[in-house]
C-alpha cells in the first residue's frame, strides 16, 4: 500500500473509532453536550479523510463508487487479507494434471 | 424508604453510596465525561476513556505473589 | 439495516502462520463467549427493550460485535494461509482441516459448532442486561486466556484491542441497567416486566 493510503486509512480508523466510542457513551448520556461537541468536532475531519481516500484509492462503501467504467467495489484486497495479501495468486500451487 | 438516585442526576460516582441502594439488584457506577486520550493513544488502547483503560497484565505475575 | 465499511475496525496484519493458535482463536468466532454469540444476543434482545437508551446500546454494541467477528475471522484466516500438510499434521489442526480445509467456520476451541444455546433473549430488560454484563466478562476472560497463550505480538495486538472493547461494553450495559432502574419503582424493581406487563391497565383482579 502506498504511504499516503496507509496514512489516510489510519486517520479514518482513528477518527471513526473516537466517534464510535463517543457514540456509545452518548447512547446512555444523550444530553451530554461535552460528548456531543466532541462528536461534531470529529465528524467533518472523518468525512474529509474518507473523501480523500475514496478519490484516490477507491470506495470504502458500496454507495461511494465513483467510476463509470468499472465496478471498483469488488477490487482487492478485502479487509481480512492484511498487509501480506497474495491476492490473485493461487495458493498451494500444485501441478494438477 | 431507600430510593435509588436517578442516574441522570448523578455525574460523579463519589457522591453516591452504593450500600444505601435497594438490595437485590446490580449497579454499575455512572461514567462522566472527563479528559480523553488523543486519537492515536485512544485507538491503540481500545478506548478513548482513560478511566476504562484496564489492560491485562496477568502474564507477568505468578500465583506465588 | 446494516451497511458494510470495507475496512476492519482495528488492523490485522499477521506475517507468520500458526494453525495451533488459530484453533484457539476460532473460539471467539464460534465459541460460547465469542463475538457471533454476543452479536446475536444483543441484536435479538434489542426488540423487547422498553427504553430507547438501552435499545440504542444493544443495537450499537450488537453491530460493533459483527465487526469484531470479522476481525477474529481475519486473524484465523491469516494464521492459516498457505499451510503445508506437514504444518497441519504437526499442529493438531488436522481435525478441523479434514472438515473445513482452511475454510473459516464457527466452532469452539474444544470442537462443538456454534449454537444459539450460547445466548439467551429472555424478554425482561433487567434479566437481559444482567446476562449481557456476564457475557462481556466471559468474553474478557476468554481474551485474557488467549493473551496468555499467544507469543506473537502481531496476534496479541488486535486481541488486546478486542479485550478492551469488552470492558467498555460492560460499562455501557451497566449504564443501560441503571436507566432501566430509573424507569422503575425502586421499592420493588421486580414488581412486573416492563417489556410485557402493562400494570396501568390492571383490572380488579390485580
Amino acid at each position: 500500500m502506498p504511504t499516503n493510503e496507509i496514512q489516510l486509512l489510519q486517520q479514518i480508523n482513528q477518527l471513526s473509532f473516537a466517534m464510535h466510542d463517543t457514540a456509545l457513551y452518548l447512547d446512555t448520556h444523550p444530553m451530554d453536550t461535552n460528548a456531543l461537541d466532541y462528536y461534531h468536532y470529529l465528524k467533518p475531519m472523518k468525512e474529509q479523510a474518507i473523501a480523500e481516500y475514496t478519490a484516490s484509492y477507491g470506495p470504502l462503501t458500496m454507495g461511494d463508487v465513483n467510476s463509470n467504467t468499472e465496478w471498483t467495489w469488488i477490487n482487492e484486497p478485502w479487509p481480512w487479507e492484511g498487509a501480506g495479501c497474495s491476492c490473485g495468486t493461487m495458493r498451494n500451487d500444485y501441478n494438477i494434471r | 424508604m431507600n430510593v435509588t438516585p436517578r442516574s441522570q442526576n448523578f455525574r460523579n460516582s463519589n457522591t453516591v453510596n452504593f450500600d444505601q441502594f435497594p438490595l437485590g439488584m446490580a449497579y454499575v457506577p455512572w461514567q462522566s465525561w472527563n479528559q480523553l486520550y488523543d486519537l492515536e493513544r485512544g485507538f491503540q488502547a481500545g478506548t478513548i476513556f482513560p478511566e476504562l483503560d484496564l489492560p491485562f497484565t496477568g502474564r507477568c505475575t505468578t500465583n506465588a505473589n | 439495516m446494516w451497511h458494510y465499511e470495507k475496512r476492519l475496525q482495528y488492523p490485522v496484519n499477521i506475517t507468520q502462520t500458526n494453525p495451533q493458535i488459530a484453533k484457539i482463536i476460532t473460539t471467539q468466532y464460534g465459541g460460547p463467549d465469542g463475538e457471533l454469540g454476543a452479536s446475536l444476543r444483543y441484536l435479538s434482545q434489542r426488540h423487547t427493550m422498553p427504553y430507547k437508551e438501552a435499545v440504542a446500546v444493544l443495537n450499537d454494541v450488537g453491530t460493533e460485535e459483527l465487526g469484531h467477528m470479522e476481525m477474529i475471522c481475519a486473524i484465523v484466516y491469516q494464521l492459516t494461509k498457505n499451510l503445508s500438510i506437514e504444518e497441519i499434521k504437526a499442529s493438531g489442526f488436522d481435525a478441523y482441516y479434514v472438515d473445513h480445509t482452511t475454510g473459516i467456520y464457527p466452532v469452539a476451541a474444544s470442537g462443538p459448532a456454534f449454537t444459539a444455546t450460547y445466548l439467551q433473549s429472555k424478554g425482561d430488560p433487567i434479566t437481559d442486561l444482567v446476562e449481557d454484563l456476564a457475557a462481556e466478562q466471559k468474553a474478557r476472560t476468554t481474551y485474557d486466556n488467549i493473551l496468555r497463550l499467544v507469543n506473537d505480538p502481531e496476534v496479541a495486538d488486535p486481541i488486546r484491542f478486542l479485550r478492551e472493547r469488552e470492558i467498555v461494553h460492560f460499562q455501557r450495559f451497566g449504564e443501560a441497567l441503571r436507566i432501566v432502574q430509573d424507569n422503575l419503582d425502586s421499592r420493588n424493581f421486580y414488581a412486573f416486566n416492563p417489556s410485557f406487563d402493562m400494570p396501568t391497565k390492571c383490572d380488579k383482579d390485580c
